[in-house]
């Protein structure tokens, strides 16, 4: 029996894949996200899904989770190109900072604060797990990921399954 | 020698731009400049791949307005083929484009221009941000704007077929026809939208028109510039969202021209500067002159303001008795000042609600007629829409059998990228003297260009999406003297 089944039963989950996939390495996000899925296999319990969103719009694809697990590419400049890197959103200090793509929107943790306070069921930030991919080629339309992000996708998809059997 | 101010990146702003601020000896500025990193080689990802694909490829573009893009890119792929959708098909999208404005309208009002205008341009900057507009005014305001949300959405994926980035528009209309059931849940959301819509309009009088500094920020001359205007208007030069023709009036709110989509390139020419790449659209029949206000300088602003300040009124009664009020209380047309951006923001959120009404309500809304099968060898074809941050133009070239030979795109702020500029440059001069640059006067100058809502990323990106706030001040000799981080959002 997979270790995920008796997680399944405490813990409502989603894994979701972001970025744009028409950007490069901005689509290592989907590409993690539908390898997890075919792992996974049929009848899985957990829901897997790619979005293109942020900030609000995000927060409204979490509500009535109670364990989230992103899945996102990283452009910091601090890592290698490729290396995956694990956290909870809870980690993050400022309210502020977290995955916001928008002029006209709010970073992660506010819209959550927002989901919150109008009463919506959000996971709590320490049960967001952010699995980020460095990535530098995200500026240019392509299908493709560069070679090192390409290669971090079967290390980023152990996480996610590492995540949800733990 | 110049001192260099950098605001990088800017603070709810997609993508990475920043801007640059010199100050001379005095400590005076010199000039600035905005900067935003444009995503490179679309056009070339575009070539090779079927028309039909487009409007689904193209709403990928952007994380923002996918809604936009899926409108513009059916529209120019309909013209590529030469065929006519059925009335009921062109209803529909305008349908699910009305319900999309109302929620991205009311998504800018609420976590962007009301930090500015509800929390206070001079608040603690943890606060400016939708949490504490939310915290200001009360929950209540906030669960209306969530619920807001949700509707829009639901309409989305009505008939659009799918969440966010719609589906269902193909050449010659759209694959989903409406039911009774979703026309009538439609309709009852159009109509608490409309109710939301007074509601948000009497809000922004009540704490925007009511509060004499923010009155006097928004008629005052830091924010105030005199430029062409450009918006799509109907038959009868109403405001119109998804189709019509362009209109465009010189600064003292006559006509300037008026011409179809596909006639485009006879009016809008791109002019280049060394230290950016993206490039300034300007009014070709009047000529660049730099970045300069005035009849003789072809820079033109497309911006809700702008859309109201290019017609002559909006087509539905309550949009049309709150464009009245707006302009009668802001001495007529043309408005020029920039922050009234905002006001013409939420006529258009009432409008907007209304036509989702009125088109839900129109009895061929069910109809089974969604669709003319294109015949004729495809070309080459222009789709215009109004994007809720300025008109959005795409080109298509395609062979004998619709495969693309080449794009061209004019999203809806590089429309503004000139006048953004020019706000931009004249906020700093106007707050930044002695070489004093704080926070207050940071939010200040941004407010500038936040008013035209723009979106340069197109693309939801990478973590971390919001970064903070860098200003960097350097002596004459180039050296770093000071850096100030703040993170906000």
């Amino acid at each position: 029996m997979a270790s995920w089944v008796k997680m399944t039963q405490t813990m409502k989950t989603i894994i979701v894949g972001l970025g744009n996939p028409l950007l490069g390495d901005d689509g290592v996000g989907w590409k993690v996200a539908e390898e997890v899925k075919k792992r996974l296999g049929e009848g899985s319990p957990f829901v897997v899904e790619c979005f293109s969103l942020s900030g609000l719009s995000l927060m409204e694809q979490l509500i009535g989770y109670e364990r989230v697990i992103l899945i996102d590419s990283l452009n910091t400049g601090n890592y290698h190109q490729g290396e995956v890197v694990t956290f909870t959103l809870d980690t993050l200090e400022d309210l502020t900072y977290g995955h916001s793509a928008s002029a006209h929107d709010a970073s992660l943790k506010t819209a959550l604060g927002v989901g919150r306070s109008m009463g919506e069921t959000l996971p709590a930030d320490n049960e967001i797990h952010v699995v980020a991919i460095e990535a530098r080629h995200v500026y240019d339309f392509s299908e493709e990921l560069s070679l090192e992000v390409e290669a971090s996708v079967p290390v980023a998809v152990q996480k996610v399954l590492d995540l949800l059997a733990a | 020698m110049t001192q260099r101010v950098t605001i990088d990146p800017i603070t709810r702003l997609e993508g990475h731009g920043k801007i640059e601020i010199f100050l001379d000896d005095k400590g005076e500025v010199a000039n600035s400049y905005f900067q935003i990193p444009e995503l490179r080689g679309f056009e070339r990802f575009c070539v090779g791949r079927p028309v039909e694909e487009m409007a689904l490829l193209t709403n990928r573009i952007c994380g923002v307005c996918p809604e936009a893009h899926h409108m513009a890119g059916a529209k120019a792929a309909d013209a590529v083929y030469h065929v006519d959708p059925p009335r009921t098909a062109k209803m529909l999208r305008e349908l699910l484009y009305s319900a999309f404005y109302a929620t991205d309208h009311t998504t800018h009002f609420y976590a962007l221009a009301g930090p500015d205008f509800i929390v206070g341009p001079d608040a603690p900057v943890a606060e400016r941000n939708i949490l504490g507009v939310i915290h200001k005014v009360g929950l209540e305001i906030g669960g209306k704007v969530i619920q807001m949300r949700k509707y829009g959405h639901t309409v989305v994926e009505m008939i659009g077929g799918r969440k966010v980035h719609p589906a269902t528009s193909i050449p010659g209309g759209i694959t989903k026809i409406l039911s009774e059931e979703e026309r009538v849940q439609i309709e009852e959301m159009g109509r608490w939208a409309i109710d939301f819509a007074l509601f948000t309009i009497q809000a922004f009088k009540d704490i925007v028109l009511a509060n004499k500094t923010y009155l006097d920020l928004i008629v005052g001359d830091v924010y105030n510039h005199k430029t062409y205007y450009m918006g799509l208007v109907d038959a009868n030069n109403k405001v119109n969202f998804y189709d019509g023709k362009v209109r465009v009036v010189d600064p003292e709110g006559k006509e300037f021209c008026k011409y179809e989509p596909k006639d485009y390139m006879q009016h809008i020419a791109e002019h280049v500067e060394p230290w950016t790449y993206l490039k300034f659209p300007y009014l070709k029949n009047v000529g660049w002159k730099g970045f300069v206000d005035g009849k003789d300088s072809g820079v033109y602003m497309a911006t809700p303001l702008s859309r109201l300040n290019a017609s002559d009124g909006m087509a539905t009664p309550k949009a049309q008795a709150a464009y009245d009020e707006m302009y009668s209380t802001l001495g007529g047309k043309p408005v020029h000042q920039r922050l009234a951006i905002h006001w013409a923001r939420l006529v258009e959120l009432l409008y907007a609600s209304e036509r989702w009404v009125e088109l839900a309500t129109d009895p061929e809304i069910t109809s089974p007629n969604v669709h003319t099968k294109p015949t004729e060898t495809p070309t080459e074809g222009v789709g215009i829409v109004e994007a809720p941050r300025g008109t959005l133009t795409h080109h298509y070239w395609t062979d004998e059998r619709g495969v693309v030979t080449k794009v061209n795109l004019i999203v809806g702020t590089t429309n503004n990228y000139a006048p953004i500029q020019m706000s931009t440059n004249k906020a700093a001069r106007n707050l930044i003297h002695g070489g004093k640059v704080n926070e207050g006067l940071l939010n200040m100058v941004e407010m500038a260009f936040r008013a035209y809502d723009p979106c340069f990323g197109c693309a939801t990106h990478s973590l971390p999406g919001q970064m903070p706030l860098e200003v960097t001040i350097r002596n004459k000799h180039g050296e770093v003297v000071e850096v100030v981080k703040q993170f906000v959002d």
